[in-house]
């Protein structure tokens, strides 16, 4: 049984939900670990009803400031 | 006897019959007994008979037998899905007190909304979605473990729902699956289980 509590998905024991060795990549497992806190034990729950696509080209991407596939310059 | 979380079936419901003098399942209709005609501690769903070992009265939260005068109690007053009940001497601890709820006052089981315990949406399907920067969601390949993977438009695997009756994470994808710490809690693995027996693990 689990909680979702602040970004962590925890059970009674205290453990959380934790990707394993904090590598963002394809096939990761997924265990459970003692909290430390960092970024690869948060988590969001999103319903799929409020779930947003991500923004495709000409679209502006929140997450990371820039405009999708949009040509730009770096000017000092 | 068990103690379970609560998920409205028959097995769970009771009755006093005024005939016999038992209290009764709402399954198929036998009495409360003390295992063994009395000479245990055990509790057990037996045939009618009114001996004394079958007859109990409810009184400032404890059901006590007519005769020896012990009380239902939860075994070792560990309150954990599957945990036995039994008969005891009276103690007045909290693993021999039961309240009554009839069937016709009870709260409906919720099918929605959130569960403030859980902190989940009950029935509502929701993603996983990791705060590392791919934001990359969890996936439950062939009911078993779990992973992390790209976000797949509609791809039932990755998507997740809080059933309110067992309070389990279940797979939109293999519903009769649950979310579960592998061996019992001893593992690191997460994993998807058909065993679903609303443990801590």
């Amino acid at each position: 049984m689990f909680n979702k509590d602040g970004a962590f998905i925890v059970n009674e024991k205290g453990k959380v939900m934790d990707i394993s060795g904090g590598l963002d990549r394809e096939n990761q497992n997924i265990i459970i670990h003692n909290k430390h806190g960092k970024v690869n034990q948060l988590f969001d729950i999103i319903y799929e009803d409020e779930w947003k696509e991500e923004p495709i080209k000409g679209e502006f991407s929140k997450d990371f400031g820039l405009y999708v596939e949009r040509p730009f310059y770096i000017v000092s | 006897m068990v103690i379970k979380t609560r998920n409205g079936r028959n097995t769970q419901l009771w009755y006093f019959d005024q005939k016999s003098k038992t209290i009764k399942t709402k399954l198929n209709h036998q009495s409360w007994d003390i295992q063994s005609a009395g000479r245990t501690n055990n509790m057990q769903i037996w045939s009618t008979n009114s001996g004394w070992f079958q007859i109990f009265v409810y009184a400032d939260e404890h059901f006590c037998n007519i005769e020896n005068k012990k009380c239902l109690d939860v075994t070792g007053s560990k309150d954990v899905e599957g945990q036995s009940v039994q008969v005891y001497g009276r103690t007045n601890n909290a693993n021999q007190r039961w309240k009554i709820i009839y069937q016709d006052k009870a709260e409906k089981i919720a099918t929605k909304g959130l569960d403030k315990e859980f902190g989940f949406e009950i029935n509502r399907p929701f993603y996983i979605v990791s705060n590392m920067p791919m934001k990359r969601v969890a996936e439950c390949v062939g009911a078993n473990n779990m992973i992390l993977r790209r976000y797949v438009k509609n791809r039932l695997g990755q998507q997740f729902y809080f059933d309110g009756v067992s309070r389990t994470i279940r797979s939109q994808q293999w519903k009769n699956y649950a979310l579960e710490i592998q061996s019992n809690g001893g593992s690191a693995n997460l994993r998807m289980t058909s065993s679903i027996n609303s443990r801590w693990w």
